[in-house]
């Protein structure tokens, strides 16, 4: 029957031999028609099968071998007793290398019985005159034998031939060498070619008997490998045939280049990390396992930034609030080094976010740096990066990275045809030219309940710049082949381990490349092409003459693929791993960000409460001395300080009052009309916290015997200085944190005085909680103020420290393990200006 | 080693293990005559997994190739309706419901279907498709006159191969 079109349309689709016009034809009538898809999955399935039934006589032919084997089984034990005399006479010549060949041929000599006069009339023969002679059995299948001199043979089946047919018997294998001057010149050897002196670097003779002592040749279809050993690779060492002339002299001839096959290693004896990797981390006394060290190898990957010239993410999420739809227009401008940023937020319809008039929406925006950023700050006198808002012509300097920064909240303004605009607008700059940075901007529309309602991300801007991406081998590039699915190709080899060791400080991928894409090319190759490449140092491997193992595999295509796959997965694992990290890190600024700005709104309010139950208690008792009834004339609430006012007499001495609080000094005052006075008396009170520098945190609090509301007050370089209401008595407890947790020091009903040097005793959280509780609770007073939250907040800053000493240490160890694994990583000094630590980079 | 010669050295020593495999599928009720075929099957499919890139042994190949074997003989029992005395394991079934397995033994009806062919259609499509051989010298090898006739010729087996096989379902 003749073929339809179909048929050979999609053979032709299957083999590749349309032109593209004719594929895109066929695969659009494909996508539109079912019956021609069956037909390809049926043609599809045939070869598959073909494939089989290939396999399938492969296997029906080992199976006829093993059937027939099975009879003759009495035959093959023969066989295989004499290969276990030769495998053993191996293993000793292995494990004895330097006993005589001669001894190991005695031994078999017994099995194989071969006259001792044959081998002396062998010895007369030999190819070279005046050298001794060593004589090795070969036991007729695959194997290798090492010379005295350390010189390897590997002599495979069918590599002799007796009368031009491959003779796999045992064999008596005649070997003579002479690898240094002294027995080049005993023996009377000449390194004369055609007349031209030679250089050499060893010469040697071969020949092999049937243990008759027929001469046999080799086969030269298989031949014999023979691998000498050299102190150093010489460039342009050739082979030559020794041809005797009629003198008895040698004259070599027949050059040909010398190609070292390369042995195959398990991948798992193989060591590919940069140099120096290992042995820091050993110094470090960091795990040992390989799943742990590749696994940090991977970390240290550079670049896990694309590598882009512009923004190039603006997501714009439409929104609505209260059904009105919100119109968000980020625009966004980057030149090299300066980054402009503009966001305005329209409002499209008149008054209706919110009908009632008390709400108001903002704009919450946040940078998120990426680590590199400061790592990479060389010169520690200069910013690494400055930012200028030029809403607020605020500016600020970071010197230690927060990972996310609160830049501004901007609350909308409405203008007269009812659009409102926020227009955000600052500029980065930057002295590292590409930074890695996400903007975020929160929506967020404040309610009359004073609820937040919180909106959507509503514009992610991704800038991600590629930072200065140093030049490196990848390290997810050397663990893609690291893999035992590399076996027995070019680079589980020893000569591959080799050049590993130097390709890690070319920094150059593409020469990796080189090696992975061209396994089925002679190492040599590869070495002449690096060379090229301007890589000298490769010259060496270069003179070695590598062949290539395996060439012929056809997996090798398989394998680059499952290579260029691999790499990719681990890179993006690794990212997913630092994005985790980062995300972590996230949280944990963004809650200390809102402890902080709560701990603003709390210290706003307890100053607030503080000062007027101090000013009301001073008054009073001012009152109370210029024998006047306070009572009847004021109202004495908080709320309505300041505004029942009788006569100037009272008002003055109102003024008086809270000028003497306020300003914490002693005042004497008079009432112009009795001409009676009275005193409000500030008592000095100062101590010294001993190694104050020891907390970045560092304040006291001040528990009033009179006051529900307690003080806050901080000191300089450990020295504090507050003056005490004479009317009160006091506790005192003092806090100290750093990274190591809390330090902490009480003292009760305080008046006035100079308490001297206190050492702070380091106790845990739950001990400090207590103790500040309970000198908050045992004051005396019925409703002392709340110290719950703020203990919360000392919590939370202590914990900023353990995670900024961690933060530091981890980047401190990734720079020192970069500058290890990657040789062209930009060196940085230690002790630079990365790594002070600005003790709070959002403003306390 | 040239890597045909390698799957055969490797198919020589897996084959040597025929006894114990026949023990081992005895104990499910299989007879010594199915037990042999199954062993073959077993090792195609062997042959064939191992030339995925992505194919990783966690055990040794005869442990690999026994439990296809076992998985095999549960597949036949439970067609051919005979009492099952095979238990599979999880990592069986994982393999059992696989869309790799159920095309092997898709695949496995088009091969047999594939026999009703002529020799020499068998012949053609096992060296072009099995082997990749050229169609210079796969003309060359069944004796065709050029690589134009043995295209043509091949393109008939196809058709032909097509039509047995449209019974079969194909889809997977």
């Amino acid at each position: 029957m003749e073929p339809t079109n179909n048929t050979k349309r999609i053979e032709q689709y299957l083999a590749n031999e349309l032109s593209a016009e004719q594929k895109n034809a066929f695969k659009n009538t494909l996508s539109q028609d079912a019956a021609l898809q069956k037909e390809l999955a049926q043609q599809i399935a045939i070869h598959e099968a073909a494939q089989r039934a290939n396999a399938r006589v492969q296997i029906k032919k080992v199976a006829k071998s093993y059937h027939f084997y099975k009879n003759i089984v009495t035959l093959s034990l023969i066989v295989a007793i004499m290969g276990v005399a030769g495998i053993v006479g191996y293993f000793l010549l292995k494990d004895n290398l330097e006993s005589s060949p001669k001894q190991n041929l005695e031994n078999s000599n017994k099995e194989n019985q071969i006259h001792p006069t044959l081998l002396t009339q062998l010895a007369s023969n030999a190819p070279i005159n005046n050298l001794q002679s060593d004589f090795f059995t070969w036991n007729g299948s695959d194997s290798v034998i090492i010379s005295k001199n350390g010189v390897l043979l590997s002599i495979p089946k069918d590599a002799l031939l007796l009368d031009g047919k491959p003779y796999n018997e045992p064999a008596i294998i005649q070997w003579q060498e002479a690898l240094d001057a002294p027995t080049i010149m005993k023996s009377g050897l000449s390194t004369t070619s055609n007349g031209k002196l030679l250089e050499t670097q060893g010469m040697f003779g071969l020949e092999a008997y049937t243990k008759d002592g027929k001469k046999l040749s080799v086969n030269p279809n298989v031949g014999i490998y023979v691998q000498v050993p050299v102190d150093q690779y010489k460039k342009g060492m050739q082979l030559f045939k020794g041809e005797k002339d009629k003198t008895g002299m040698i004259n070599w001839v027949n050059p040909t280049p010398l190609q070292k096959i390369p042995v195959p290693v398990d991948m798992k004896d193989l060591n590919f990390y940069p140099k120096g990797y290992e042995e820091t981390l050993n110094k470090l006394k960091l795990p040992q396992g390989r799943k742990y060290r590749d696994s940090l190898y991977a970390s240290l990957e550079e670049g896990n930034f694309e590598e882009i010239d512009k923004i190039n993410k603006i997501e714009i999420a439409q929104i609505k609030v209260n059904g009105v739809e919100i119109k968000i227009n980020p625009s966004a401008k980057l030149n090299l080094d300066i980054l402009d940023f503009k966001v305005d937020v329209i409002k499209t319809e008149e008054n209706t976010l919110e009908k009632e008039s008390t709400s108001i929406f903002r704009l919450n925006s946040e940078i998120i740096f990426y680590k590199d950023l400061f790592s990479l700050n060389k010169n520690q006198n200069q910013d690494p990066c400055t930012i200028t808002f030029n809403d607020s012509s605020e500016k600020t300097k970071y010197l230690y990275k927060p990972n996310i920064l609160n830049v501004s909240t901007l609350r909308g303004t409405k203008t007269t045809d009812g659009t409102s605009t926020i227009e955000h607008d600052f500029s980065i700059k930057s002295r590292l030219k590409k930074i890695p940075i996400q903007f975020n901007f929160y929506f967020e529309v404040l309610t009359y309940k004073n609820e937040i309602l919180k909106y959507e991300i509503v514009c992610k801007t991704t800038i991600f710049q590629n930072i200065y991406k140093s030049k490196s081998i990848p390290p997810s590039k050397v663990l893609a082949f690291w893999n035992k699915k590399f076996n027995n190709t070019n680079l589980a080899t020893r000569e591959f381990e080799a050049r590993m060791k130097e390709i890690h400080p070319t920094c150059k991928a593409e020469v990796l490349a080189l090696y992975v894409n061209n396994l089925n090319k002679n190492i040599s190759d590869i070495d002449h092409q690096v060379v090229n490449m301007g890589y000298t140092t490769f010259e060496e491997f270069a003179k070695e003459q590598v062949g290539a193992l395996n060439p012929n595999n056809p997996h090798l295509n398989s394998l680059i693929k499952f290579y260029d796959q691999t790499a990719k997965e681990i890179s993006e694992k690794t990212s997913q791993l630092i994005a985790k990290q980062l995300k972590r890190e996230k949280v944990f600024d963004s809650e200390l960000a809102q402890s902080r700005m709560k701990e603003t709104d709390r210290a706003i309010l307890r100053k607030v409460q503080a000062s007027n139950e101090e000013y009301e208690l001073n008054l009073n008792n001012v009152y109370k001395q210029l024998g006047k009834e306070k009572s009847s004339i004021r109202q004495i609430t908080n709320k309505t300080i300041g505004v029942t006012i009788i006569n100037s007499g009272v008002y003055n001495i109102d003024k008086y009052v809270m000028d003497a609080t306020v300003s914490r000094t002693s005042t004497v005052i008079t009432d112009p009309e009795t001409g009676k006075t009275a005193k409000i008396t500030y008592n000095d009170f100062s101590f010294q916290v001993k190694d104050a520098n020891k907390y970045p945190k560092l304040f006291a609090y001040l528990f009033p015997s009179k006051l529900n509301s307690y003080q806050h007050i901080s000191g300089t370089n450990g020295s504090f200085t507050y003056p005490l209401n004479d009317d009160i008595v006091y506790h005192l407890a003092i806090v100290g944190i750093n990274e190591d947790g809390f330090f902490y020091y009480e003292q009760k009903n305080i008046k006035e005085g100079k308490l001297g040097e206190i050492v702070l005793e380091k106790l845990t959280e739950k001990e400090m909680d207590q103790r500040i509780d309970a000198l908050n609770e045992s004051r005396g007073i019925i409703k002392p103020m709340k110290i719950k939250d703020e203990l919360g907040w000392l919590v939370k800053e202590q914990k900023y420290y353990v995670e900024t000493k961690r933060r530091m240490e981890q980047a401190r160890f990734v720079r020192r393990m970069k500058r290890v694994v990657f040789p062209c990583y930009k060196e940085k000094e230690e002790g630079s200006a990365e790594e002070e630590i600005s003790d709070n980079p959002m403003k306390n | 080693m040239n890597p045909l010669k390698e799957n055969e050295k490797e198919l020589q020593q897996l084959y040597k293990k025929l006894p114990e495999v026949k023990r081992f599928l005895h104990t499910f009720g299989c007879r010594s005559l199915d037990s042999e075929d199954i062993f073959q099957e077993a090792l195609l499919i062997y042959t064939r997994k191992k030339q995925e890139a992505t194919f990783t042994l966690s055990v040794e190949p005869i442990h690999y190739v026994k439990n296809i074997c076992k998985l095999l003989w549960y597949n036949q029992a439970r067609k051919t309706g005979k009492q099952n005395s095979v238990e599979l394991s999880d990592e069986l079934l994982v393999i059992e419901s696989s869309t790799w397995f159920q095309k092997e033994m898709a695949l496995q009806v088009v091969e047999q279907t594939l026999a009703k062919l002529g020799k020499q259609c068998q012949e053609i499509l096992q060296l072009v498709y099995g082997l990749g051989w050229n169609m210079v010298e796969v003309a060359k090898k069944v004796g065709l006159r050029n690589d134009k006739v043995a295209k043509a010729q091949k393109y008939r087996c196809i058709q032909k191969a097509k039509e047995l096989t449209s019974e079969t379902t194909l889809e997977f």
